[in-house]
């Protein structure tokens, strides 16, 4: 019985060991679980700070940032709403337009299109990202399509994938931070592979 | 990367948005405050409000990128849309479980009896019967087959899963038998795994309670190509010895270990490819009573019993071009074993096709068929040592045939719905069966859902009813000494049920969710231990006489009973859920019985059981869980009732890592949950535990 004792403990010990090793080569990641509109939303919600608008975009210097969305019951956008509340960039308040009306576009920072929306927009997108508004969508092939951002998920992660090409006909400018971890897309025109 | 034709913008690294919000900052003043004092003050209520919101915000994109989506809402149907008293286990009810094995996470499901003989052993039942070989109630894990053709039964010391990687248990209370076939007559349990693109990185866990428990996990996992992704696991448990009554250490430690993959494809057509595969060894000790040609001629031994297996899956689905859904499914699964009462070695080769036809007008159709073939060995024991036990034959293969239909009608356009559907088995043992049902479904008010069934299960005979010859315990040391010799009956046909549910749900309501089902079991055929009398004596001397017990169907029985669930979420950090059971089973001798234990499975399962849970959220990232229950006596078999209790905190320490400390069964140092009604394994003590998990994702 000790002898049976005494190996368990060692296959106990081998087994931290492993474990402890192993996370000497981390890399971050999280334990708890998100659901993927939060983590949606969070994401919109960052890149308020870590996306430059020229100063043109803003009314004035306590003008709102502006998120416009169609689908109030969408739960990103629901949980957007939780998540701006109370916040501001700079000088400027982050607020919530949604339904919003397509004469307002041109006050949107950041415009948030759903898969329901992508139909109505699909034909003006590389024109409406020519701008200073940030278009984001969380459905695949959205950079194609002329979007500056999609947030899709690959496998279990949601990662942004950023077209750069769409970027610098635009008058915003990315942190290299965001840039960094993002998915790099080149629409083919420029002549360069994606 | 095109980052040098674009401006650095490093400064804007240093626009943190909460330096800004002086609002922001004074709701972390609070957090901090409340965190300080350590209870639950109403000012961290009100003011940690969608804590895990802010938790998510305080991430670097870094770690937003890399965060794993949580499964916890993906079911592919809603409960709420099937007319059965189903339950599903989450992967966030999983977490909350404070269990550590899959038989103590089936704890929270009302109406499922749960209880632990001794470390391994285990009684796990749906509306009854509940023995260690409880042999009404189906289990799979990912679709393959884990009750035992052989026994009758879950053997639970065999199967185990990374529990993280769970994605739900699918727990069906009543028959499930129009879809599962055979021996799904009280319920079905589905322990379905996430796909392998549902995991990312490197994840290990560590539950600990010093050297008396330790159960540890590693899973790594990537992609395998653009549209594919792997995942590989080790895990390693080892379990200390109980107490038996008294206190004294008892002799059924144990450890095992298993390892496995999983891979996932997804194509074009929403097309599905899995291939999955496990192997386990495992090595556990128990007491028990073995007869001896010597006076005083039965003697306790600590029984050493070795298990291990391997088994390999590949499930393939697509969406025809008619709009149609097909799904092949083949495994192989061996399963060994090496005990006193038994040495065994079987090998299952199952296909089953399924085919969910378009939608037509108001019908859903779906159809599939199977085939499955059972290979079996089960060496004789050693007479001379008194280990009496002989299959006739010691090998065995079985075939087995299936096919269903089951039509989902329309009848009012989101109103109501009938469901017609059946399943034709054929089996080696007792023949063709048929096990048909009807269900409706009418959801009178939106999100309030009424629902009824007919149904006809059948459980059909086991290796043991018809073949098995073994000397299950000694009842009386003699002299004469008196052995109870268990003869199989190869007349011993399938066991029948007819089931009357009735339920209703409430799910209206984003906070509140409600579910009630009644039900009334009627049972024919029911196995009976006949005694045929005293068996010659072996040529011993001195001489054993054995009584001679066979299967037969001479038994009937009734049972009616309720299960009851609320859920209710008063706030974001705060869950309380409440379960009920209530259960009556009478059973019946018909006359010209003279079973030896007519009314014994009255009283093997509780009449009631309670659970009250609580899940709250103290902080962003701390939570306090408490687990409640009462288990009602179990006059079978001498148990007393019991209300025990289980709490543990979680501690989000880094975005990386989560410490949780556990305590379990709190309110007595140790407590009696069953006994092993059907062999001789001595029963041990439930004892309160403390233990430390760590989960961390590398």
């Amino acid at each position: 019985m000790r002898a049976i004792a005494s190996k368990k403990l060692s296959a106990t010990a081998r087994g931290l060991c492993l474990i402890i090793g192993l996370s000497l080569v981390t890399l971050p990641s999280f334990a708890a679980s998100f659901s993927d509109h939060q983590i949606k939303s969070v994401f919109l919600f960052n890149f308020a700070s870590f996306v430059r608008w020229p100063e043109a975009a803003f009314a004035a210097e306590t003008s709102p940032f502006v998120f416009c969305a169609s689908n109030a019951h969408s739960p990103t956008i629901k949980t957007l709403r939780k998540v701006i509340e109370g916040e501001s960039v700079g000088s400027h308040k982050l607020v919530l337009k949604v339904p919003f009306e397509p004469a307002d576009l041109t006050s949107c920072h950041i415009l948030f299109l759903e898969e329901s929306d992508l139909p109505r927009y699909q034909d003006i997108l590389p024109r409406l990202s020519t701008g200073s508004l940030l278009t984001v969508s969380d459905t695949a092939n959205f950079v194609d399509s002329g979007g500056l951002i999609e947030l899709v998920q690959h496998k279990a992660q949601i990662q942004p994938t950023i077209n750069t090409s769409q970027l610098e006909q635009s008058k915003l400018s990315i942190s290299s931070t965001l840039l960094r971890l993002a998915n790099i897309y080149r629409t083919p025109e420029t002549g360069e592979t994606p | 990367m095109s980052e040098n034709r674009l401006p650095q913008l490093e400064g804007l690294r240093q626009v943190k948005l909460k330096d800004d919000s002086p609002q922001q900052t004074s709701i972390n003043k609070l957090i901090g405050q409340s965190a300080l004092l350590g209870c639950l003050t109403l000012s961290s209520l009100t003011m940690a409000a969608d804590s895990s919101l802010q938790q998510l915000k305080s991430f670097s994109l870094a770690e937003l990128a890399n965060l794993e989506v949580s499964i916890a809402s993906k079911t592919p149907r809603k409960t709420s849309e099937i007319a059965a008293a189903i339950t599903v286990l989450t992967a966030d009810d999983i977490r909350n479980s404070l269990a550590t094995t899959i038989p103590d996470i089936l704890r929270l499901v009302p109406g499922l009896q749960v209880a632990r003989i001794d470390a391994h052993n285990w009684v796990v039942s749906s509306r009854g019967f509940g023995d260690r070989m409880t042999n009404k109630l189906l289990v799979m894990i990912d679709g393959r087959n884990i009750y035992s053709p052989l026994y009758g039964g879950v053997l639970w010391d065999q199967h185990d899963v990374v529990l993280d990687d769970i994605e739900r248990i699918e727990v069906i209370r009543g028959p499930g038998a129009s879809v599962w076939g055979a021996n799904a007559t009280n319920g079905v349990i589905n322990i379905i795994t996430r796909s392998a693109m549902d995991t990312a990185g490197t994840t290990a866990m560590t539950a600990t309670a010093g050297s008396e428990m330790s159960y540890t996990s590693l899973r790594t996992s990537g992609e395998l190509s653009a549209n594919g992704a792997y995942r590989a696991y080790a895990k390693y448990r080892n379990h200390d010895d109980a107490v038996y009554h008294g206190g004294s250490k008892a002799a059924d430690g144990w450890d095992d270990w298993r390892t496995g993959f999983r891979m996932d494809w997804q194509g074009d057509n929403d097309s599905h490819i899995t291939l999955q595969g496990d192997m386990h060894r495992g090595d556990f000790s128990e007491r028990i009573s073995v007869l001896d040609f010597a006076p005083p001629f039965s003697h306790l031994i600590n029984d050493d019993v070795d298990v291990w297996g391997h088994n390999i899956l590949a499930r393939w689905a697509t969406t025809l071009n008619g709009g149609g859904r097909s799904e092949l499914q083949v495994y192989y699964d061996k399963q060994q074993r090496e005990q006193w009462i038994i040495e065994e070695s079987i090998a299952t080769y199952d296909i089953n096709y399924n085919y969910q036809f378009p939608r037509l007008g108001a019908h859903s159709i779906i159809t599939g068929g199977g085939y499955r073939y059972i290979d079996d060995d089960t060496p004789d024991g050693d007479l001379s040592m008194g280990q009496v036990r002989f299959f006739k034959p010691e090998r065995r293969d079985d075939e087995l045939f299936s096919f269903f239909i089951q039509d989902e009608i329309e009848l009012l356009d989101n109103t109501l719905w009938l469901t017609l559907g059946a399943k034709f088995e054929d089996n080696d043992y007792s023949g063709f069966e048929a096990q048909p049902n009807i269900r409706l479904r009418w959801v009178f008010r939106e999100g309030h859902t009424l629902w009824g069934a007919v149904s006809r299960a059948v459980r059909t005979p086991s290796r043991v009813d018809h073949d098995g010859f073994v000397v299950v315990k000694i009842l009386d040391a003699g002299p004469p000494p008196v052995a109870l010799v268990y003869q199989g009956n190869d007349n011993f046909d399938s066991e029948e049920l007819t089931a009357w549910e009735l339920g209703y749900r409430f799910h209206g309501s984003d906070t509140l969710s409600f579910d009630l089902s009644l039900f009334f079991n009627d049972y024919d055929d029911l196995r009976s231990g006949e005694k045929l009398g005293i068996a010659p004596p072996p040529p011993v001397s001195p001489p054993v006489f054995g009584l001679l017990v066979t299967p037969t169907n001479r038994l009937y029985a009734e049972s009616h009973g309720l299960e009851l669930s609320v859920d209710w979420r008063p706030s974001t950090q705060w869950q309380i859920n409440f379960g009920y059971a209530y259960l009556d089973i009478q059973t019946h001798a018909k006359s010209s019985t003279n079973d030896i234990l007519p009314s014994s499975t009255e009283g093997l399962s509780p009449e009631n059981q309670f659970t009250l849970s609580t899940y709250y959220k103290i902080k962003s990232n701390v939570q306090f869980n408490l687990i409640g229950r009462y288990v009602d006596e179990l006059p079978t078999n001498d148990t007393d009732a019991y209300f025990e209790l289980d709490a543990g905190v979680e501690w989000q320490l880094k975005p990386r890592l989560a410490l949780s400390f556990v305590g379990r069964n709190l309110l007595d140092a140790e407590h009696r949950e069953t006994s092993d009604t059907f062999l001789s394994t001595e029963e041990t003590l439930v004892q309160r535990e403390f233990y430390l998990k760590m989960d961390w994702q590398l």
